[in-house]
Order: C-alpha cells, then sequence, then structure tokens
C-alpha cells in the first residue's frame, strides 16, 4: 500500500508517537505533536494532517487506544494510550532504527 | 471490535466525521490559544493555526480511509482469495457446499412451516390482543374446551380486563336465492365478535343489538361466486335454511375465520338471543359449541385476564354448584376458568409439538452439516499452514487471521445458502402438497422475508460454528514454524474424532425416530381393521330445514329405499364410517353398579347406523340380530355391541337381552343388546374401544353420512345417485363425496407426512455423517501415508495398516452410536406428549430392539465402508515411492 517513501516517513512518524506515548499517561493529539517539537527542540514539525490519520491507523492496528475525556483547559478531547502490542511494536521499531542509524553513521564515518 | 465498529462505520459515517471534527477543532483551538500566548491577536493567531494545521479536510478523509477504505479492500481481497482457494479443488468445494445447503435447504423449509404455523401474525388488527375463554373440568383431563354461552355472557358482564367479549359457532347451512342452490359453512356469531375481531364490513353494515335473528353478513367469496358480486344486494332477501334472511353487509376479500371449519365460512348469521340459549335453564345453554373470544384492554395483560377469569369461574361454581358436579354421583369435574392466546386454539397444541419436533429434527441435521463444513474447513487450512506462517511473519495479526478464515466460511455458507433457498423454494411446493389437508395457517407456507432472514441468521451461525473452529486452531498454530507433525498427526486428529462421534449420535438419534414413527405408521396399517372398506363411497348428508316430528331417520329411511332401486348400487346405509374411535361416551349396565369408579371405566362409542351398515362394511355378526327398520322409533329401543364389549363387561355371560344406560342429554336412554358385532379398529389406535351401536330410526340427527356400495371395479353413479334423493327432497343438499378408502388414506396422512420428513431428515443425516467419517479417515490417511509407507516397509501387513489406520475412526464411532442410543432412549419418554400429534396411538411407537439393533448394524456397516474405503486406498500405493519421493 503507498509507495516505499510515504512507508519510511510513517513509520518514522509511528516510531515517535509510540515513543511519547510509552512515556508518559494518556495524551491528546496536540498534547503528543507538542511534544515530539518540544523534545526535538523545534526540529521536527508535526502536522495534524499526518498526525491524526497515523493516530487513527495506529489505533485500528491495536497499537493505541483511545478514549474521550477533557482536556486540562475543560475541553473533550481524545486522548491516547499505548497498548502492549504497542509497546512491542516500539521495541522492534527502535532496535531497527537504531540498527539502521547505527548503519549509516557507520558508512557515514568509514566510507 | 474493530471490524464491527468500522462496518457501523460505513452506515454512520456523519457520526464518524462528527468525531474527526471534534478532534481536529480541538487541535486548532489548541494553537490558537499557544499562538495568543506568544503575544499574537486572535485574527492572526486564528490565521496561523489553519496553516499549521494543515488542511483538515485532506486529513479527515484520511482517516476515513483509514476507517474504510482499508476495511472494504481487505473485505475484498480476502473473499476474492477465499473463491480462489476454495475454486482451486472445485469437485471437493462443490460436494462440501452441497451437502451444507442441503442442511441449510431443510432448515429453511420447516422453518417456513414453523413461520406460518407458529409465529405469523393472524390477520387482526392487534392479533395479540386477542384470547380465548376456555374451561377446564382438570379431574376430566379437559382442558381449553368451549365455554357455555351463559359462562360467557357472565364473563362479559363482570370482567375488567376483557372489552368485547363475543362468541360464535358454526353449522352448515344451505342456501336459495342466489345462482344454485348452495350448501354453505355458516357462523352463527354474537352482535360483538366481528368487532372484537378487528373486521370491518367493505359493504353494508355489521350487526347492531336491535337486528333480529333474520339478518345475513355474507363473505366476499360467496357474494362474489353466487351473487355475481352486485353492490345492490344490500337490504335485499335470500333463503338461508328455508327461512328469508336480510343481507346487510358483506365482508372484504381475504377476512375470514374458519380456523375451525374444514371449509371457508361462507355467511354470518346472528347467535339466537331466546332465553332457550342463553339462560341456564334454556334447553340448548349446557352445549359447548361455541368458541368464546376477546380483546385485552390496553392496560390489561394474558395472565390479569386469566387470573380474572380463574375468580370467575370460582364464583360460577359456587353460584351454580349443580352445575359443576357430575350428575350421577355429585363428583366435583375440577371446574376452572382461564383465559388462552387465541393462535393456541386455532393451531391446536398438537400441529405445535408437531412442528416444533420437525424443527429439532432439522436442527441436528444443520449440525451435523455444521461439522462436516468445519472438516472440511479444517483440511483446507491444514493444508494452508505454510501460508500461514508466512503471513504472520510479514506482520499479520491474529485478528486479521482470524478474520480472513471467517470471511471464507462466511463466503463459504453464503454460496450454500442461496443453493439452500433455492431447493427449499422447490421443496416448499412438495410440503405444500404433502400437507393434505392444510389448515388456514398453512395455506401461508412459503418463502417469505421472515424466512429469509432466518437463513440468513442461521448462514451467520454456521460460519462462526464451522469457521471459528479451523480458524483458531490455524492462529494457534501458527508460532509453530514448518509442519511440526508431519510424521505422525495423531494427536490433533482428536477434535476431528469427537466431531465425528458428535455427528455419529447426532444421525443415530434422527435414524432412531424415523425407524420408530415408520414402524408406528406400519403397525399402524398391518393391523386389520375389522372392515371391507372397497367399492364403498361415502356422502355427507344434511337434513334441510325444520326437523320431522318422527326424528330425522324418517326421510332417511326414504331415502335408502329410493337408492335401493338405483342401477350400480348393490347397497346403501346411513351411519359414520368407521373412523372415528373415541370412546367418549359414559354408559351404566343396568342391575350393576353405577358409583363413578365403575362409571370412569365404562365409555364406548357410539354410532347411529341404518340395518345394511354392518353387511355394507363386511362387520360379522357374532352373536343374536342386527337392526331392521322395524327397530323403529315406537319399537323397543335396542342396540347392538362390538365383541370387545361383550368380551370385556360380559366375559362369562350372554350379553343378549342385557339392558344399559347410554347416550347424553336428550338422547339418554335405557336400551336392550339384541345383537354382537365382529371388531371395528378406529383408524388412529391399534386397539378396538367398546362400541355401541343404536338404530338410525330410534335417534334423530341432522348430520349424516350415507354409504354407498358399488361392485368392484365400478365407478359409483354419483349423479344417479343424487338425482334418487332429490326426487324424496329436492332442495337436499350432498357434499364430501369420496371413496371411504381415500378418507381412510388421508386418516394416515399425519404419520405418513412425518415419516416421510423424519426419514429424509435422517438419511440426509446419515450420509452427512458419513461424509464426515470418510473426510476425516481420507485426512488421517493421507497425513500418514508416509508412516504407513516405512511400516510396510518394515514389514506390517494390510490388516495391521487397515487397523492403524480405521480402528481409531472406528471406536469413535462406536462411541457416538451408544450415545445416539442413550439419547434416543432417553427422549422416549417425549413419546405420550408428541404420539397424538404425529397421529399415531402412543401404543404404536415403542423401541423395538430388534428392529433399532437391525438399524443399528446397518449404520455400522456403512460407517465401516465409510472408514475402510480410503484406508484400503493407502495400501495401494507402493511403499517405495513415497519413502524416495521424501
Amino acid at each position: 500500500m503507498g509507495d516505499n517513501k510515504k512507508d519510511q516517513l510513517q513509520g518514522t512518524l509511528d516510531l515517535l508517537v509510540l515513543r511519547i506515548l510509552s512515556s508518559a499517561e494518556a495524551m491528546h493529539g496536540f498534547a503528543i505533536a507538542e511534544r515530539i517539537e518540544q523534545v526535538s527542540k523545534d526540529v521536527l514539525r508535526v502536522e495534524a494532517g499526518s498526525l491524526y490519520p497515523a493516530l487513527h491507523r495506529m489505533t485500528e492496528a491495536g497499537w493505541v487506544k483511545s478514549s474521550w475525556g477533557v482536556s486540562e483547559n475543560n475541553r473533550r478531547a481524545r486522548f491516547y494510550t499505548i497498548t502492549a502490542i504497542g509497546r512491542r511494536r516500539l521495541a522492534d521499531e527502535e532496535a531497527h532504527w537504531s540498527a539502521l542509524t547505527s548503519a549509516v553513521g557507520r558508512v557515514l564515518k568509514n566510507a | 471490535m474493530p471490524a464491527l465498529s468500522r462496518f457501523v462505520n460505513l452506515f454512520r459515517r456523519r457520526s464518524v466525521d462528527r468525531e474527526l471534527d471534534d478532534e481536529l477543532a480541538f487541535h486548532v483551538e489548541m494553537l490558537i490559544e499557544k499562538y495568543m500566548k506568544q503575544g499574537l491577536t486572535r485574527h492572526e493567531a486564528e490565521q496561523r493555526a489553519r496553516r499549521h494545521a494543515g488542511n483538515t479536510v485532506i486529513a479527515k478523509e484520511d482517516m476515513r480511509e483509514v476507517h474504510i477504505m482499508m476495511w472494504i479492500d481487505s473485505l475484498a481481497r480476502d473473499l476474492v482469495y477465499g473463491a480462489r482457494m476454495f475454486l482451486r479443488q472445485p469437485g471437493t468445494t462443490f460436494l462440501a457446499v452441497l451437502t451444507l445447503s442441503l442442511g441449510i435447504g431443510a432448515n429453511t423449509v420447516i422453518y417456513s412451516l414453523l413461520h406460518a404455523a407458529l409465529l405469523r401474525p393472524l390477520p387482526f388488527p392487534s392479533p395479540d390482543r386477542l384470547v380465548a375463554v376456555v374451561d377446564n373440568f382438570a379431574t376430566q383431563s379437559q382442558f381449553d374446551i368451549s365455554p357455555t354461552v351463559p359462562e360467557t355472557l357472565d364473563v362479559r358482564a363482570a370482567s375488567r380486563t376483557l372489552d368485547p367479549v363475543s362468541f360464535f359457532d358454526t353449522r352448515d347451512v344451505q342456501i336459495n336465492g342466489g345462482t344454485e342452490p348452495v350448501r354453505a359453512i355458516s357462523a352463527r356469531i354474537d352482535v360483538d365478535f366481528l368487532r372484537t375481531l378487528g373486521v370491518q364490513p367493505a359493504l353494508g353494515r355489521l350487526f347492531t343489538a336491535r337486528d333480529g335473528e333474520r339478518v345475513v353478513i355474507l363473505s366476499d367469496a360467496i357474494w362474489r361466486r353466487n351473487f355475481g358480486a352486485d353492490p345492490a344486494l344490500i337490504d335485499r332477501t335470500i333463503i338461508v335454511n328455508a327461512a328469508p334472511h336480510t343481507v346487510i353487509g358483506v365482508l372484504p376479500p381475504g377476512v375470514n375465520f374458519d380456523y375451525f371449519t374444514p371449509e371457508p365460512i361462507e355467511l354470518y348469521v346472528p347467535y339466537p338471543t331466546s332465553a332457550e340459549y342463553t339462560s341456564r335453564s334454556g334447553s340448548f345453554s349446557s352445549v359447548r359449541r361455541v368458541l368464546a373470544i376477546a380483546r385485552l384492554r390496553d392496560t390489561a395483560t394474558i395472565e390479569q385476564a386469566d387470573a380474572e377469569l380463574r375468580t370467575i369461574g370460582q364464583r360460577l361454581k359456587s353460584d351454580h354448584p349443580q352445575l359443576y358436579r357430575r350428575g350421577t354421583d355429585g363428583q366435583d369435574l375440577g371446574f376452572s376458568m382461564g383465559a388462552a392466546p387465541l393462535r393456541q386454539l386455532v393451531l391446536g397444541r398438537g400441529a405445535r409439538t408437531a412442528v416444533l419436533v420437525l424443527f429439532a429434527a432439522v436442527g441436528l441435521v444443520l449440525l451435523i452439516a455444521c461439522a462436516n463444513t468445519a472438516q472440511f474447513l479444517m483440511a483446507r487450512a491444514i493444508e494452508r499452514r505454510p501460508e500461514v506462517v508466512i503471513r504472520s511473519a510479514l506482520g499479520a495479526g491474529a485478528g486479521r487471521l482470524l478474520r480472513q478464515f471467517l470471511t471464507e466460511a462466511f463466503l463459504f455458507a453464503a454460496v450454500a445458502a442461496a443453493l439452500g433457498v433455492l431447493q427449499a423454494s422447490a421443496l416448499v411446493g412438495v410440503l405444500r402438497t404433502l400437507i393434505a389437508s392444510p389448515s388456514p395457517l398453512l395455506g401461508q407456507l412459503g418463502l417469505n422475508v421472515s424466512v429469509i432472514l432466518f437463513t440468513v441468521m442461521v448462514t451467520v451461525l454456521v460460519t462462526l460454528i464451522s469457521g471459528l473452529f479451523p480458524a483458531v486452531h490455524l492462529v494457534r498454530q501458527r508460532a509453530i514454524g514448518g509442519d511440526a507433525s508431519r510424521l505422525t498427526g495423531t494427536t490433533r486428529s482428536r477434535t476431528r474424532h469427537a466431531m465425528i462421534a458428535a455427528q455419529v449420535a447426532a444421525s443415530v438419534v434422527l435414524l432412531v425416530a424415523a425407524v420408530l414413527v415408520a414402524t408406528g405408521l406400519r403397525q399402524l396399517q398391518d393391523t386389520p381393521t375389522g372392515y371391507e372398506p372397497e367399492g364403498v363411497t361415502m356422502l355427507r348428508l344434511r337434513a334441510a330445514g325444520r326437523s320431522d316430528p318422527r326424528g330425522t331417520g324418517a326421510g332417511y329411511q326414504q331415502y335408502l329405499q329410493v337408492l335401493s332401486s338405483v342401477p350400480g348400487v348393490s347397497l346403501a346405509s346411513i351411519g359414520d364410517g368407521p373412523l372415528q374411535g373415541f370412546a367418549g361416551t359414559e354408559f351404566s349396565i343396568v342391575g350393576r353398579a353405577n358409583d363413578t369408579a365403575t362409571l370412569s371405566l365404562q365409555r364406548s362409542g357410539w354410532l347411529i347406523v341404518s340395518p345394511d351398515y354392518f353387511k355394507l362394511l363386511g362387520i360379522p355378526l357374532r352373536a343374536g340380530r342386527t337392526f331392521t327398520d322395524s327397530d323403529g322409533m315406537d319399537a323397543a329401543q335396542v342396540i347392538v355391541i362390538n365383541d370387545v364389549m361383550a368380551r370385556r363387561y360380559w366375559p362369562d355371560q350372554n350379553p343378549i337381552g342385557q339392558q344399559i344406560r347410554s347416550g347424553t342429554g336428550p338422547r339418554l336412554r335405557t336400551a336392550t343388546i339384541i345383537g354382537v358385532v365382529g371388531d371395528v379398529r378406529p383408524t388412529h389406535r391399534l386397539e378396538v374401544p367398546p362400541q355401541i351401536y343404536t338404530s338410525y330410526l330410534q335417534q334423530s340427527e341432522p348430520n349424516a353420512t350415507l354409504l354407498v356400495k358399488t361392485a368392484a371395479g365400478q365407478e359409483p353413479p354419483i349423479d344417479a345417485i343424487k338425482h334418487a334423493i332429490r326426487t324424496v327432497v329436492p332442495e337436499q343438499a350432498i357434499f364430501d363425496i369420496r371413496p371411504l378408502s381415500a378418507v381412510i388414506a388421508q386418516s394416515t396422512n399425519t404419520p405418513r407426512l412425518m415419516t416421510r420428513l423424519l426419514g429424509s431428515f435422517a438419511i440426509l443425516a446419515i450420509a452427512l455423517a458419513m461424509l464426515g467419517v470418510y473426510t476425516v479417515v481420507s485426512y488421517v490417511t493421507a497425513r500418514r501415508t508416509k508412516e504407513v509407507a516405512l511400516r510396510r516397509a518394515i514389514g506390517a501387513t494390510p490388516n495391521d495398516v487397515l487397523r492403524l489406520l480405521g480402528v481409531p475412526t472406528l471406536r469413535w464411532t462406536a462411541v457416538g452410536i451408544a450415545i445416539g442410543v442413550l439419547a434416543a432412549a432417553w427422549l422416549m419418554r417425549l413419546v405420550p406428549s408428541v404420539a397424538n400429534s404425529f397421529g399415531l396411538p402412543q401404543e404404536s411407537l415403542r423401541l423395538d430392539p430388534p428392529t433399532i439393533v437391525a438399524a443399528m448394524i446397518v449404520y455400522a456397516v456403512i460407517v465401516g465402508l465409510a472408514v475402510l474405503a480410503p484406508a484400503a486406498r493407502a495400501l495401494r500405493v507402493q511403499p517405495g515411492i513415497i519413502l524416495r519421493a521424501e
């Protein structure tokens, strides 16, 4: 489904979202986006147009689950939490990612 | 579960949209807040937030894609994939689909019967509010019987739960004034009757309390048939039973209340309101002929109505104690009143039981078919184990795989259901013709929306039962890499074998039931009847108009006289055919005890006959004499009894000359026994009850059956017979003309239908179980080919191999047979309650050990073949080839 590049980007966003959710209680989409920007020191900007489809896709896949609740400023918002499957997925993806980056790093350094 | 919610999403797009809108709106709000905190104006913040949030519409579409497109896409791919997999083995797949379709088809047909008989509402407004007012006499084991008219009127006056309360009875009448004189079924209805049903007239009006007795409402059918659908018929006069009646209304087409009559009701007249009928001292007031119906008030439930009627009944009992005790000894008859759903009375308890038994039987067939389907899908699933392992390695989750297998199972079941519905649409027609005399309820038998809905439900059920099994099995196995059990594969066949045992047990139960009913029917047909039906024709008569003061016999005597000179008629007599065998008339023997205990044992059948009756039917005279025409109104009252009665009550005595009191109501009289005749077995029973015959000249009865005997092989001269009778009474209606042999054959319609249906289901069940056994043994054999080759290479004999492959299945089959026989034996306790609804005497339905053992041996032989055939095939393969292939 879809082209390879998009898949890779999506995979990266998934990894980031799962990582954020893994170290937090339930978060709504806005908070997730903010958190990614904040931690990445504004390097990584997350658009709503890709964040929410990703969240819904991950809900379908069973990596995260969502429920409606009330936000810190008393608004109705959908909160996401990571599931056990999601945590396993995160571990896989993290391993994959570090293997990939270290491989890329080795190539850059030693070629 | 996501699959379901996604399905819901398809239909509830708007609510999904709203959720997404809410979520995005929240995001934008939060951005705006953030930017405003950074010092932007509201307007600037909004603009920037929009830009930053990206195109919300695109985001929404994307998300809905995720919801719906993914699902549809994967569903479609699963379906295509499943179809391709099935088509890879077209023969096996077709056979498997066909067997399941037979199971579904049978269920569809029987459900259409159940729906027509038990579920379809009666064709009146709010039919579930209609109830029948019934009487019960507990000590007489009489339940749901008709109340008397005075009782019904008391209920009408007292009830607060029922309104209106009404009643009717039926009788046949003769109508003149239309295109030809006809005899028709009429209903005498209380003024509120049609209003209680909720019927409105198509023309004219309904009865009111001010109408006299000489008004009539016509059915649509007779209005069209006999009165040319003339709208000007209202207020005109027609002749009903020789009396002029004014037509005041015509009912709409299709409105009928003909559940209790053999033919549709054609006209309605007011029920007489005179004290003769309505007061407790009236001469007809104790007759239990009416059906009392009522409507529940909006606020009342049937339980409340029942409780109220109980109270009213108790009050009637204390107000009129003499009416609810036996006349002879004052015994309490256990009287109570109650309310029953009208449908219960309309259908009759017997039919309900028969339909439920059939439904249970096809349910068993369906379970067997499900097990076969599960076996088939399981075999397919096991072939696909490598595929599953690969797919799960590629990231397909358990849920995804489970869904794929269920989709395939559903595809399979849906194709089978479509085929099953096709079969059912043909079979329903067959069933309709097999039910020779359908009640109006069953006339509606057919495939309709709710039958199809039922079939859809069955399809889903089949999918779950037969698809979940292999799916779960496979998904659980997906972790196991490769094929670990290639060589042995014994442990996993346990589930399959347990299924075999269940299939065998279920088919054995059906087989025993079919054998039971078939032998019961055979026994009924083989037991000597005691008379000769050949060449005898039955014609029914009803004396028209006012009865002759000398009784109805004088008229019939004239008929018999003119018939004796009709060419081709060798004998004619009056008297019901030898069909009713209900020993319902109590009698007492003059000079003997007449206490309750004695009388409750002294019951006999009671029949009015003319002298030639016995000769015409070939019933032998054992002692004394039969009637002559000199046993008339003014002569001494005489009766003839049968052998059983003579032997039972006068074992060591000559019954001739003894006197008994018998008959009910105005027919009660003391008579002398003048003769003993041979036993005649009633068509529905194996045993002959005591029988009393009385002379047609000494008892009056307007309804009569004329029997005419013609020489063997000759057609009865019906027209000449009618003509001869009409030379005596021109307006005599003659109807229901049938050969006696046909009447007798018809009396076994129900048991023959049940035998055929249960027999077909049993054969289907056995065939399906056989197929199941065959499939399992084939599977086990195929899996163990290498093992067998290895064993043979090291010296195992063919016998060893057959034992190895066949014995486990045979053992499980034996378990199944044992369970089946035990279950059948346990189910035998239902016989007393179902025998009657099958139209078979209880005593004919016995588990006959030799028959059952023979049936089981045949069954075991067939199973043996199904086991040995595939196992023997394994022997034909050269061991060397297989071992080299490895």
